[in-house]
């Protein structure tokens, strides 16, 4: 019998469930939970790719500093003597795993890696990718830093960071936290999953597995997982070569 | 001027005669559940941020910022399913018969 009673109930709840969006509100007094009817719903529209942008510029104007004197005075359209970067050359200009370059390729490659600021253009399927991708290799090869890759859409970041990730590179991809639940190429390789992945903090695995058992958390385990999320976060972005962001 | 533009396309998506059903989440946070129209179109994600407004007659005017938590469809069927015994109904003529 309670199987039957629960298997109508699942019936019954699921024809409403998936049809409707869950919204957790910021607040939880004075909600007018009496009422059902006649809300309405406004998307919030979020300036942060647009402040972001703004203080780039603003940085950019006031601070002399923000960026080298080189570049500084070649973003304006100043007469500069062009720089050449004392860099040692590969012997292979191709990264591992990916296609042979072709020459105008190594060619892109080979002069990027001797200037302090680049632009490479080129028509739709001539591989600007490999390029980059590439020489995001040698760049990592020859400097000891870490390298921030940036693409303007979520489709291009993804498939750099799959280019980028057959070279064997150490790489982690950054997405918005309203990216996170959507379904990626590059999914193993979001810092988001990475941490999800990690098994140095079992403590972290298990509130982990507790939130997805339950959907959430109680807000003093909520406190505890993000503390310890941001902790691994850290940890996995200090250890891996390459860091791969874009703007939400 | 993009900015602009971009804030006027999210602000036109607005919808009315929205129907919600209140539930609690294990933090203590209050959850609305609602349908929405045309909801393939909007590409809306888990995460984004949506007000939920009411100004009708029943009481004085109310609005709340939240951020989605649950989109139909997703796999989180199940969870909804499991946890749908503990959600609060306030039960309206009018819905009776859903449930």
């Amino acid at each position: 019998m309670p199987i039957i009673v629960f298997a109508i109930l699942t019936l019954l709840c699921s024809t409403d469930g998936s049809d409707d969006i869950g919204l957790e509100l910021r607040r939880s007094d004075d909600t007018p939970t009496e009422i059902i009817h006649n809300f309405s719903v406004d998307f919030v529209w979020k300036s942060t790719s647009f402040d972001r942008m703004q203080l780039a510029m603003k940085t950019f104007a006031v601070d002399e500093s923000s960026v080298s004197g080189y570049i500084y005075h070649r973003l304006l359209g100043h007469e500069v003597e062009s720089q050449i970067l004392k860099t040692s050359m590969p012997k292979r200009f191709s990264a591992p795993n990916l296609p042979e370059l072709n020459h105008s390729q190594v060619f892109a490659v080979k002069s990027v890696l001797q200037k302090p600021l680049s632009l490479i253009q080129g028509p739709p399927g001539t591989g600007k990718t490999v390029t980059s991708a590439s020489l995001v290799y040698h760049l990592a090869k020859v400097n000891m830093g870490q390298i921030l890759v940036c693409a303007p859409s979520n489709v291009a970041v993804d498939q750099l960071t799959e280019k980028i990730n057959a070279t064997r590179l150490k790489v982690v991809r950054l997405t918005a936290k309203s990216r996170e639940a959507l379904d990626s190429p590059v999914k193993a390789l979001t810092l988001h999953e990475q941490v999800i992945n990690n098994d140095t903090n079992p403590e972290l695995q298990k509130l982990i597995q507790l939130k997805n058992e339950q959907g959430e958390l109680s807000s003093s385990d909520e406190k505890k997982y993000k503390a310890l999320k941001k902790q691994c976060e850290r940890e996995i972005l200090s250890v891996s070569v390459l860091e791969w962001r874009r703007m939400p | 001027m993009e900015a602009d533009y971009d804030k006027r396309l999210k602000e036109s998506q607005s919808q009315d005669g929205i129907s919600v059903t209140w539930d609690m989440g294990l933090n203590q946070k209050r959850i609305a559940w609602f349908a929405f129209a045309k909801f393939e179109e909007l590409r809306l994600a888990v995460g984004d941020e949506l007000r939920l407004r009411y100004n009708g007659e029943l009481r004085k005017p109310w609005e709340c910022t939240g951020h989605v938590i649950r989109l139909p469809n997703s796999m989180s069927r199940l969870f909804v399913m499991r946890n749908a015994h503990n959600r609060v109904r306030y039960t309206h003529p009018s819905l009776l018969n859903r449930w």
